[in-house]
């Protein structure tokens, strides 16, 4: 019932509002031909054999996530909240215990950092001095394990058996793409069949499907996580833009001033410069919009670290990427990436604990006294 | 030129590489490579088993000097640098005299030097792990020299060199005509089944996007104000000339549109994601995906970084944006639990401890704390 449910909802998810779906019983008595159709359907839209294939892909060299999204950590019940402040629960856990809590997290993550960088250092060693040994030319040098894999072959006897199974199911890939045709037009005979049990079943099924779509109101907690992002970021947004109006006006106004004042700008030199300056300002705010568009090629999942040095010849730019193979990115990108993603998170800290401390504040006025903090 | 000390070693080398070609056992032959001359046979063994109990890759620095001489039988490292790919026999020195010997171990340090880079003894004064810091002979078998003439296993070439094609086949590998046609027209056909419905009153039926791609989409938004405060930020304040005037309150004016096109882009999600939410079912579990395209899914996923530092930085960044990730999720939490607790309380008189400590938890990070005092004045 529960994998019921997840096949539904994760559908749901990608898009696949298809109501006979979602109309399906519970317990999956019926539907094997509707399940057919979604998988159809989720092969081709979400590419899922070669996601699959990528996803699973046998690591040999060390791997990296890449992508700067984090799965969410579960949102808790909203109805332990109360319980908390009417059970009393503060006498039973001391406030003390948490900062305590708090004190220790951050040493794990201290120390999570200094075993990173030392990571790091040995990870740099290996492929600097395993340079030029490797099969493989795009890589260059040998990974931990590669080289791991020198000194005891006989520990490594399993990745050998995955990297040959991985070849017999990229080879049935190949075979599979061969067969696609024939695919593709069964699932168009299917949902000929569909079609025509359809007309003959329309009458008696459309108030029946009407009643299988439950009016969804306030209860989907993937909305409700959503909407409080979308409100903090509008938050944020409205901030910018009142900012950004004071300013535009306050320029603006000094601006017809001295436009007013000089009559030299009346003459056509300055129409020159002025369109001059406005594609200048066109080019720039470009690079605003694409930074603001989706990207399609992000990277999720892990890939492996090379180490390359830049050659001189193929520096195009600052700004670009200096590796051209399909599939890689540079750390310099992922880098700038993880930069404005930090920004963005912080802020997004810093907008909740500003709204505790109004919160705080209002419960202080209650207190006979005042609060001040150290800057 | 090499001393008569090197040479002696590298004989005694030579002489216990012989001895492992006969029995392949991994030990015996590490004792020689791993210490100078003098404590061959002794403590060498000692430090190879204390390794080998260790994780994965702090035993790496031992394991590597090993390499070299602990390879399969069948497999020598090479010294020559002008063919690789022969399998020469190790024992140059032996079987050549002592002029060879010293030529072929000259070459040796050179290919050792110029195709691996030259760090300099600062290597063998670390601590790292304790792994590189027994590293006392100054080059006869560390992994810095050796390491860029080494090979792997037979075995497993083949199977990467396979593996690696059948990849790049299948990278290349395109979708048949029939295919491609057959599967367009069932796309099409299940399609309008598929949809949500499309937006009310819009005279474009552009279709709502999923809930992934909503999620998506807010995901780039959210970063949208951090760059656009870059950009005012790299304003001046005071355009010294009257074009700088000019370019910077176009700027302004055009990150403005940028911010309400942004705003409103927002609220078309939100109306998209209520909309979505009409086809939900009751109880909707939250299964996240990512939306990766597929075009280059099937290429050799690399991240490539040119410098020890570019390294550190990549994955102090990633910590740090983790650590925040985290820091969120605790604020939330912190903020649905303790909040309550001090609203539920009528007067604050004896909680001021209980205050202080949750005011510098939710506001400060834990850092610091708020200084409470009592206003008496109001006696």
């Amino acid at each position: 019932d529960g994998q019921i449910r997840f096949v539904k909802s994760a559908l749901w998810y990608r898009g696949y509002g298809r109501p006979e779906l979602q109309g399906l019983p519970a317990d999956g008595s019926a539907g094997s031909r509707e399940l057919l159709l979604a998988f159809s359907w989720l092969l081709h839209r979400l590419g899922l054999l070669e996601q699959l294939l990528a996803h699973n892909r046998v690591k040999t060299g060390d791997e990296t996530s890449v992508c700067t999204c984090e799965d969410d950590l579960p949102d808790r019940q909203e109805g332990t909240a109360g319980t908390a402040a009417e059970a009393g629960l503060e006498d039973r856990v001391d406030v003390r215990y948490l900062q305590w809590l708090n004190g220790r997290l951050r040493f794990q993550w201290q120390s999570l950092h200094a075993q990173h960088q030392e990571q790091c250092k040995l990870l740099h060693k290996i492929h600097l001095f395993t340079s030029g040994s490797h099969v493989d030319q795009i890589l260059g040098h040998f990974s931990v394990t590669e080289t791991d894999l020198i000194r005891q072959p006989e520990n490594y006897k399993q990745l050998l058996q995955l990297l040959e199974s991985e070849t017999m199911q990229l080879e049935a890939f190949l075979e599979w793409k061969q067969l696609e045709p024939v695919y593709w037009q069964w699932m168009e005979t299917v949902l000929n069949d569909v079609a025509e049990e359809g007309n003959m079943h329309e009458s008696q099924d459309t108030h029946v499907e009407k009643r299988r779509l439950p009016k969804v109101t306030s209860c989907c907690p993937w909305a409700a996580n959503l909407t409080g992002q979308m409100d903090r970021l509008s938050r944020d947004l409205m901030a910018l833009q009142d900012q950004l109006d004071k300013l535009v006006t306050h320029r603006k106004a000094a601006w017809w001033e001295k436009v007013t004042a000089r009559e030299e700008l009346q003459k056509e030199g300055f129409s020159a410069t002025a369109r001059k300056i406005e594609e200048g300002v066109e080019l720039k705010l470009r690079d605003l919009t694409s930074l603001c568009a989706p990207k399609r090629n992000k990277r999720h999942g892990s890939c492996r670290l090379v180490l390359r040095n830049k050659h001189p010849a193929s520096k195009t730019g600052v700004g670009q990427s200096v590796s051209k193979e399909p599939g890689s990115v540079s750390a310099a990108e992922v880098i700038r990436e993880l930069q404005v993603r930090e920004a963005s998170l912080q802020r997004e800290l810093e907008q909740l604990r500003e709204e505790c401390w109004q919160r705080l504040d209002e419960i202080a006025e209650g207190l006979q006294g005042v609060i001040c903090v150290s800057p | 030129r090499p001393s008569p000390k090197e040479l002696e070693e590298l004989e005694l080398l030579n002489r216990a590489l012989k001895k492992a070609l006969k029995k392949p056992q991994r030990k015996a032959p590490a004792r020689c490579i791993s210490q100078g001359p003098r404590t061959a046979g002794k403590s060498s063994s000692k430090d190879v088993t204390s390794k080998q109990g260790r994780s994965h890759r702090p035993a790496t620095g031992a394991s590597a000097r090993e390499v070299c001489a602990a390879a399969e039988p069948q497999e020598t490292p090479d010294l020559s640098k002008s063919a690789p790919d022969k399998q020469q026999s190790f024992s140059v020195g032996d079987s050549d005299g002592g002029k060879d010997s010293a030529a072929a171990d000259k070459q040796l340090h050179d290919t050792g030097k110029k195709s691996c880079g030259f760090l300099g003894e600062s290597d063998k004064k670390e601590d790292t792990a304790g792994a590189w810091g027994r590293s006392t002979s100054p080059g006869t078998g560390t992994l810095q020299e050796k390491g860029c003439q080494l090979k792997l296993p037979l075995a497993y070439r083949k199977a990467y060199s396979r593996n690696r094609r059948a990849w790049e086949r299948c990278r290349l590998c395109q979708t048949s005509a029939d295919a491609a046609a057959a599967r367009t027209r069932f796309m099409e056909r299940i399609q309008t089944t598929v949809s949500f419905p499309s937006r009310h009153g819009h005279n474009c039926s552009a279709p709502i996007p999923s809930p992934a791609e909503i999620e998506e989409e807010l995901r780039v938004l959210q970063d949208v104000p951090s760059h656009l405060r870059q950009y005012v930020e790299a304003e001046p304040a005071v355009p010294p000339t009257l074009q700088g005037e000019y370019e910077s309150l176009l700027t302004l004016e055009g990150l403005q549109t940028t911010v309400s096109q942004c705003l409103q882009k927002l609220q078309q999600l939100r109306a998209d994601c209520t909309e979505d939410v009409r086809s939900c079912s009751p109880v909707c579990v939250t299964a996240r995906g990512h939306t990766c395209d597929s075009a280059d899914l099937l290429a050799l996923p690399l991240l490539c970084y040119s410098s020890l530092q570019e390294l550190r930085d990549l994955f102090a960044l990633k910590l740090r944006v983790s650590m925040v990730h985290q820091e969120i999720a605790l604020q939330k939490v912190m903020m649905a639990e303790l909040l309550p607790v001090l609203e539920a309380r009528p007067s604050l008189e004896g909680s001021a401890g209980l205050f202080r400590a949750i005011h510098s938890q939710l506001c400060q990070g834990g850092r610091r704390f708020p200084v409470l005092l009592r206003d008496e004045l109001l006696d």
